[in-house]
């Protein structure tokens, strides 16, 4: 078993991820995208705040339950700190398991407990410029 | 008759408090503009149901929120009743949104 967490400044880099248990029969690689809206409102980009070191001590906490409760063989959690531009990737989940079953629910079950649990707070970061506009 | 001097309250010996500092995230510090709130306890151990207490007293505009809240100390989410220490890094961590 084995979960690794990384949270990182700005938006995340692509990702070279290799799962290498031999018994794995399929993976799963989600990622978080910023959209250019909030609303109806464009942005630039999200800025986000992490509460260190709880933030990753809770997502570490949700991969080793995710293990417990579904039997997936690995996961890496990358979770972007600051500002990540919009279609920037500021979050992702791999996953491996020995079937499909079991790694697509632990996918869904540890996003919906980061986004109930996890210590991390996003807020747009508007085009001001296009604000402006708006209101003149 | 005179009173018993040892049942009197002795008026030079302070009140137990307890200050604290308590970090703010997300619309908590949006909503007070602040990222850190004071508050004073009149409590030497003071729990974290007594904590909350003193945060709406000190900052009551972040009421509506409180249905969210769970108050950290060092990093682990804290139960109401557990009592929190002088060097604890105590936050109050209400809707989160991460991802």
């Amino acid at each position: 078993m084995s979960v690794h967490v990384n949270i990182t400044d700005g938006p995340l880099p692509t990702s070279t991820f290799h799962h290498t248990q031999d018994s794995l029969g399929a993976t799963v690689c989600f990622e978080g995208i910023v959209r250019p809206l909030e609303g109806s409102d464009a942005i630039v980009g999200l800025q986000y705040r992490t509460y260190d070191p709880m933030a990753a001590q809770e997502l570490r906490r949700l991969g080793e339950q995710a293990v417990e409760r579904f039997g997936v063989l690995s996961i890496l959690v990358d979770h972007s700190r600051g500002f990540v531009p919009v279609h920037g990737c500021s979050f992702r989940l791999h996953m491996a398991a020995v079937h499909r079953k079991e790694l697509l629910m632990a996918m869904e079950w540890f996003i919906g407990q980061m986004k109930k649990n996890v210590p991390i707070w996003k807020s747009p970061v508007f085009d001001a410029r296009v604000k402006a506009s708006t209101h003149n | 008759m005179a009173e018993n001097s040892a049942n009197s309250i002795d008026p030079t010996i302070p009140e137990p408090t307890m200050k604290i500092d308590v970090l703010l995230f997300g619309v908590e510090a949006s909503t007070l503009g602040v990222d850190r709130l004071t508050v004073q306890i009149p409590e030497d151990r003071p729990t974290c149901e007594s904590l909350r207490e003193a945060i709406l007293e000190a900052a009551p505009s972040i009421r509506p929120h409180l249905q969210h809240w769970r108050i950290s100390i060092n990093h682990q989410f804290a139960r109401a009743d557990q009592r929190l220490s002088h060097d604890d890094e105590v936050a109050i961590i209400g809707l989160v949104s991460g991802g």
